[in-house]
């Protein structure tokens, strides 16, 4: 009796194994010449660098954990982590919102500007480049970038004025963690996949590298029109040092869709 | 022993549901019709390496006789790059097989599901594109 129901269970491990298994591409070292850090020497489990004027360097090729929905929580490969918040209290405002949301009408797949939470939640590579006073976010999906002034310096007082998709960011130094503050955004991003952010949104992010090859993050979103109380979200990157930022156009195959109507995008009514 | 066998068999059972066949990619739903499955065998024609999503060219003979080509949609190149696949992991010439849907437009040969060379899963984000690559040893 116990022998079959190992012979069963190695029998199950062996076609299950065999179905997922790939024909080709097993994951394997890439080209020696590819790869941000191509040809140097690194200590993953060393110490975080620093730039000349004493702050870390959060410089580097990050991978993040997939999070297609802020209220999950998930362990994924090589120690990244999400840890989501699983109770949101939605505003009546907030609740209307989340409600109409139509994936059909989803502003990523018309190759519009992702926005900071659906651009730093994503899959594909995060390259940071950072100076003494900007730091450069260059995100791989549908090649979007924004270069963050990090000096301490306030939002300009036109900000809210002209709201963007990814906003108006300013970062500052509390010790070893930069704070990235976000706010004047179009209202036509998402917080993830499903949940919906007002232009009210308050975006905090919080990077913090805490050795050569990992960075904990925090985002914190404020938006009192749809939700009653901040919501937190804390993830951990790992730096791919054979990974590269590669070119990513969106719109070299989606634009037959999007001209032949197959994929449309109607602005929602902002409010 | 039983426990230990019942245990393994729920671990396939979750690496069974962890492959990305079971997640639909978030625009698919606008551009594949559900309700017209098709299923084929073919040549490959070409594979197009292109974001945000590459294609696999397939010759087919209908029913008549007739060489018809679909374009099977394929994950993110980039992100099967880094799983270890490359626009030649597949040859014009090769045999491959197709499970999955049609196009809601009737004009439009694009089609979409599960990918199969020699009856192997071809051009899956496995390891890479879900949960990034190997870090490399210093060189």
């Amino acid at each position: 009796m116990n022998i079959r129901w190992i012979a069963l269970a190695l029998t199950a491990v062996l076609v299950t194994l065999s179905l997922t298994a790939p024909a080709f591409g097993q994951t394997r070292q890439s080209p020696a010449d590819r790869g941000f850090l191509a040809g140097k020497k690194y200590d993953l489990n060393g110490p975080a660098p620093r730039l000349a004027n004493g702050h870390p360097d959060l410089g580097g090729v990050w991978d993040r954990p997939g999070v297609q929905d802020i209220t999950k929580s998930f362990t994924a490969k090589d120690g990244m982590k999400q840890v989501g918040q699983a109770e949101l209290q939605f505003t009546e405002a907030g609740l209307k919102a989340y409600k109409s949301y139509d994936p059909k009408n989803d502003y990523a797949g018309a190759c519009l500007p992702y926005g900071w939470p659906r651009a730093i939640q994503g899959l594909h590579p995060l390259q940071i480049v950072q100076s003494d006073d900007f730091a450069a976010f260059l995100f791989e999906q549908n090649s979007w970038f924004t270069a963050v002034p990090i000096d301490g310096r306030p939002h300009p007082k036109d900000a809210k004025g002209l709201p963007t998709w990814f906003g108006n960011t300013v970062g500052r130094w509390e010790g070893d963690t930069l704070v990235l503050d976000t706010i004047a955004t179009n209202g036509y991003t998402m917080l993830d996949y499903t949940h919906p952010h007002s232009t009210e949104l308050h975006l905090i992010q919080r990077f913090t590298r805490t050795d050569f090859g990992h960075m904990n993050y925090e985002m914190i979103a404020e938006d009192p029109k749809y939700y009653k109380t901040p919501i937190k979200n804390t993830r951990t990157f790992v730096l791919r040092p054979n990974w590269e930022t590669m070119e990513y156009s969106c719109e070299e195959t989606n634009l037959d869709q999007i001209r032949n109507g197959t994929i449309k995008w109607t602005p929602p009514n902002i409010e | 022993m039983i426990r230990t066998g019942l245990t393994i068999l729920f671990i396939c059972t979750g690496l069974l549901l962890a492959s990305p066949a079971f997640f639909a990619h978030h625009s698919a739903s606008a551009e594949f019709d559900e309700t017209k499955p098709l299923e084929f065998t073919g040549t490959v024609r070409l594979v197009e390496w292109v974001n945000p999503h590459g294609y696999v060219q397939v010759d087919v003979k209908d029913e008549t006789g007739k060489i018809v080509t679909y374009r099977i949609e394929i994950m993110a190149p980039n992100g099967l790059y880094r799983a270890g696949w490359t626009k030649d992991s597949v040859k014009p010439g090769e045999t491959v097989s197709f499970k999955g849907r049609r196009a809601k437009n009737p004009q439009s040969m694009n089609v979409s599901g599960r990918l199969t060379l020699n009856g192997k899963p071809l051009f899956t984000s496995t390891e890479g594109d879900r949960r990034g690559g190997q870090a490399t040893e210093n060189p």
